[in-house]
Order: C-alpha cells, then structure tokens, then sequence
C-alpha cells in the first residue's frame, strides 16, 4: 500500500479559507484556547483580553495560570511593600508591584479589591507561587495575624492565626511548608515556641522547636534560610540544618565560615544555591568551599554612580539578581525638596562560571522618585505570575 | 527499532502507513495497540482528522521516532552533539510550522489534541501563541471569529483596571 500522501498545504490567505474552518475555529474547546494563551508572554494580556468576554475571562481564570505553571511559562514580578506616605499616589503603607518595560518601570499600587486589615508593620513576609504570605508583626501590639495576598487578583485573605504573637520574625518556604521563627515576648520565649510551620496543604499551624536552646532564646542574631532544600538557621557559632524529608535537625555544622557576619546584619538572597550579598559598597557571592566573599565580575559600570546609594534588599527574581537601593537626591532637588530620596532598581544577569560568577546589568533605574524620607520599603518578594 | 506498519484512515477516507514506533507518539493510539484492538489488515478510522491534516501528523510523527528510542544512546552524547541535535530538530519544526496557514495551525492543533500528541500540541500552541500577540483584539476576534461582546462602557472599564490586572 502507498502513501496518498496529501499535497502540501500551500500559504492561503485567511480570507480565502474554506467556511468549515470558521466552525473548527469557533468551536475550539477552552482548553485548547488556555494553552495557546498560555504561551503569549504576560504584557500582551492588556490588549488580548479585550477580544471578548469569554477571552478575558479565560485570561483572568484560574486555569490558565495552573497551565502557565504546568509549561513553565509563569514570569517573575516583583512586589514591594512601602512603609509611609508615597506623594504620587498619595497612599500610606501600601503594597506595589512594578510594571512598565524595562528602563520605565514605576511603582504602581495594587488596587486590593478586597478590604484589608489595617496595616502591620514589623511583620515577615514570604512569597509561595503567585501569593505573599504576610505574617505576624504589630498593629498596636505583637499579632498572630497572617493575610495572604494573590497576586493575580490583587486579593487579601486571611489564613488561620499564628499560634504564638511574633514580632520581627522570620520566614522561609520549603517543600509546601512556611517556616516562622522567633519574634516572641521575652516571657514567652522558650525553646517550643521558638517557631512555628504551617502546611499549605492543611492549612493547620504547628510548632517547630528549636535545635538547641542558645539560639532566639539567649543569641538573638541569627539568620534563617534555605540553602540546599533544607532549611539553615545560621549563627555566629554554629549553622543548624534541618532536613524537611527526614523531618529532624542535623547535627551542629561549623562550615561556612564567614558567612553569619554577612547574612545575619545585611541584605542578602540565595540564587542557584548561591549567597549574594553586598559587602563594603561591592555585590559579592559567598564561596563555600574557601569560606570567601567574591566579587560578582563585570559591574564597574554599576559602582560608577553610587554616591551615597545604599542597598535594602536582594531578591532572586527568576534567576536574576534584582537590587533595591535608596539613592540621594540630586544637589539641585535637595535645596528644593529637603530630606527626601529615590529608590532605585537594578537587575543582574549572572553565568555561573565555576570559579568566577559574571554580572550583566541590565536594569538600573529610578522606579519612585522624591519620596520622603521617612518612607521605608519594608519588603521586596518576587512572585510567578 | 520496530518496523512493524500499521494504517491509518482518515475522516475523508484516506489511508496512511505509518511505523508503528511513530504512530505510539499518539497516546490514543499507542493504547489501541496495548490492548490490541488493532487488526493487522484494518485501518485505524479517524473520524475527527482530515487527510491533509493527518499527512502533517505524520510528517511530524516520523520526524520525532528517533529522539525517543535514542534514550540510551544519548546518555553518550556529547553536550555538542546534543545541541546540534536539538537545533537540527528546532529548524525543522520551524520550518514545518512555518509552511501552514494560521487555519492549518487550528486544524493541526484540533488534531493533535484528539490524538493526544503531547510534544505536538506545545509546538503547535507556541506558533499560533507567536502569530496572535502582536495583533490587535480586532484581528485576533477575526483569526478565532468571535464578536466583540464588550458594550463601549464595558470596554473602557477593562482598559482603566488593566492597568493593574495585566501588566
């Protein structure tokens, strides 16, 4: 038997379709639309969803964003929290997220469309997915109050209390769980109460007691972090690991040498199992196997105009390495507008080259101009939308 | 590698040979082998896929045999080799994608879903997903020929919440 192989479609213009095309295309499933918008990149969805109502919604559903996950085609987007008032948008204390193409990105409000609890300050937040954990903190005292925001509708819920008030805890996530660690009233403060876990799945708090006594309860400096999918808590002495699998701490580890004086007083992030942090005015990443801070190559171009510019916080935005900075204000702006400041943006490409990790900068912007100087960026997460 | 043939029909009535290690890139019809309720002298009806859209098929399907009974072999291959291999396979899909109209696309994709071919579907998704970003919401309702449900108010409204919804 022989192929009728048919001839090859040749080019036709739309126009001159045959009509039982226009009743294949009109009849397309829904899940067959959803995995083709699902690989149309996020910033075309403005223009997209206005074809149709049934478009726009399948745009804001929440399938198309499990189909996005499941090809990986989500993409980072960076949240932040500011305390204070901001002049442009005359908000207090509000939550941002940062838009615009690259070298015009603004700080631009998420407009809540749910009412939220007043504000919390001295909270920890942590980003799972598309959602940012906000957890503990004060309102008048310390709170057990933890409110979840999805960043795809701009929505706060709240989640089951803490099950002890914290302030000025911390956070990490691991393997389906939130990791809450100290923050607790002096008289309350024991070795069970050091930190709480709670399972996403179950939604249910439980505690999570400390490897040893000395740690938040006697030491206050300490970090928490995840570092090779368990989680660290590191201390000037001593860094305890705690492996989720096996469900237990592992013993005492005296390596990483110089790596609590860095991580514990300073702004910092783990990329590719890496430490990024910033060290006398330079970005650095931490080699464990020499116990050394190096410098990231290739960001002269960054140090240039750094006059007085001091870094917040560093993020793991996909992969990238995104600075938050607050940078003077320009002579001019000072003698009109007195004691106020920029926060500045930046983004590093980084290779991994073995011995030697190589920067590109590809972003250093202004993203909020003039804001007073008391307006504190409390928190910087990046979310996959 | 197996060089058992077996035949496909389509909806229009007609018949295809194909290897059977190409044709088990289509989970439907890789499960009608497992539980051999393929005859050796009948074909496989489709009643749901055209003969020109099933001859892309398996223009597809033949191209792609090798990459999934070459596992062990490539376990060998050099990271060069692999690249030269993967780049050899994007410019031919490029090429195959590139050859079909928009309409082709849609039909190919309908296809592919029904006969459930994974690796199809995403090529043929990521090619339409390509061709329709750029395009106005006009254009785009013309391509799926959908009406514009959206009364003027309802438009403008959309537009003034996109500017937090989508960024």
């Amino acid at each position: 038997m022989t192929n009728p192989i048919a001839p090859p479609p040749k080019r036709h213009k739309k126009t001159n379709c045959p009509p039982h095309v226009f009743n294949v295309l009109s009849s397309l499933p829904d899940e067959i639309v959803v995995s083709v918008l699902a690989r149309i990149p996020r910033s075309y969805y403005r223009s997209i969803c206005l074809v149709s109502k049934s478009f726009y919604s399948l745009l804001s559903s929440p399938e198309m964003y499990a189909v996005r996950s499941e090809i990986g085609a989500t993409e980072p987007r960076l949240y932040v929290f500011l305390r204070g008032r901001i002049p442009f948008t005359k908000k207090n204390n509000s939550w941002f997220t940062l838009m615009g193409s690259a070298f015009n990105l603004r700080l631009k409000p998420v407009s809540l469309s749910s009412t939220y609890a007043p504000a919390r300050f001295n909270s920890t937040t942590v980003s799972v997915g598309f959602e940012i954990y906000h957890i503990g903190g004060t309102v008048l005292h310390r709170s057990k109050a933890v409110g979840v925001l999805d960043c795809r509708y701009g929505t706060w819920r709240r989640i089951p209390n803490l099950i002890v008030a914290r302030k000025y805890p911390k956070s990490c996530f691991l393997d389906g769980k939130i990791y809450v660690i100290g923050g607790v009233e002096a008289e309350e403060s024991s070795m069970k109460n050091w930190g709480e876990v709670f399972d996403i799945k179950l939604q249910t708090w439980m505690p999570f007691p400390s490897p040893s006594d000395y740690i938040g309860v006697v030491d206050p400096n300490y970090q928490v972090v995840v570092f090779g999918a368990r989680l660290y808590v590191i201390t000037k002495h001593n860094n305890y690991a705690y492996d989720p699998k096996q469900g237990r701490w592992l013993p005492p580890d005296v390596g990483l040498v110089g790596l609590a004086e860095v991580v514990i007083n300073r702004p910092f992030c783990v990329i590719e199992n890496v430490f990024f942090a910033e060290c006398g005015g330079k970005y650095k990443w931490y080699d464990s196997r020499y116990g050394m801070w190096i410098m990231v190559e290739n960001l002269e171009s960054l140090y240039c105009f750094r006059r007085g510019v001091e870094t917040i916080s560093l993020v793991n935005h996909g992969g990238k390495l995104v600075i938050m900075c607050y940078a003077p204000l320009s002579r001019f702006y000072k003698r009109v507008l007195g004691q106020s400041k920029n926060i500045m943006y930046g983004v590093i490409r980084l290779a991994f080259l073995g011995t030697h990790i190589r920067g590109e900068l590809e972003n250093w912007d202004i993203i909020e101009r003039r804001v007073p100087k008391s307006c504190k960026l409390l928190a910087c997460l990046s979310v996959s939308l | 590698m197996s060089s058992n043939m077996i035949m496909l029909k389509s909806s229009d009535g007609a018949s295809f040979e194909i290897e059977e290690a190409a044709a088990r890139k289509s989970k439907i019809i890789a499960n009608m082998i497992e539980v051999e309720c393929v005859d050796e002298d009948k074909a496989i009806p489709l009643q749901n896929v055209t003969g020109n859209i099933l001859a892309l098929v398996i223009e597809y399907c033949n191209k792609h045999i090798v990459d999934d009974d070459d596992d062990v072999a490539t376990e060998e291959a050099s990271e060069e080799e692999e690249e030269a291999k993967k780049k050899k396979v994007d410019d031919w899909e490029a090429e195959f994608m590139n050859s079909m109209s928009l309409e082709t696309m849609f039909e190919l994709l309908l296809a592919a879903n029904y006969l459930n071919i994974k690796s199809l579907i995403d090529l043929v998704c990521q090619t339409i997903a390509n061709n329709i970003k750029d395009k106005t919401p006009e254009e785009v309702r013309k391509i799926f020929s959908i009406e514009n449900d959206f009364t003027p108010e309802e438009e403008e409204e959309i537009r003034k919440e996109n500017a937090w919804a989508f960024g």
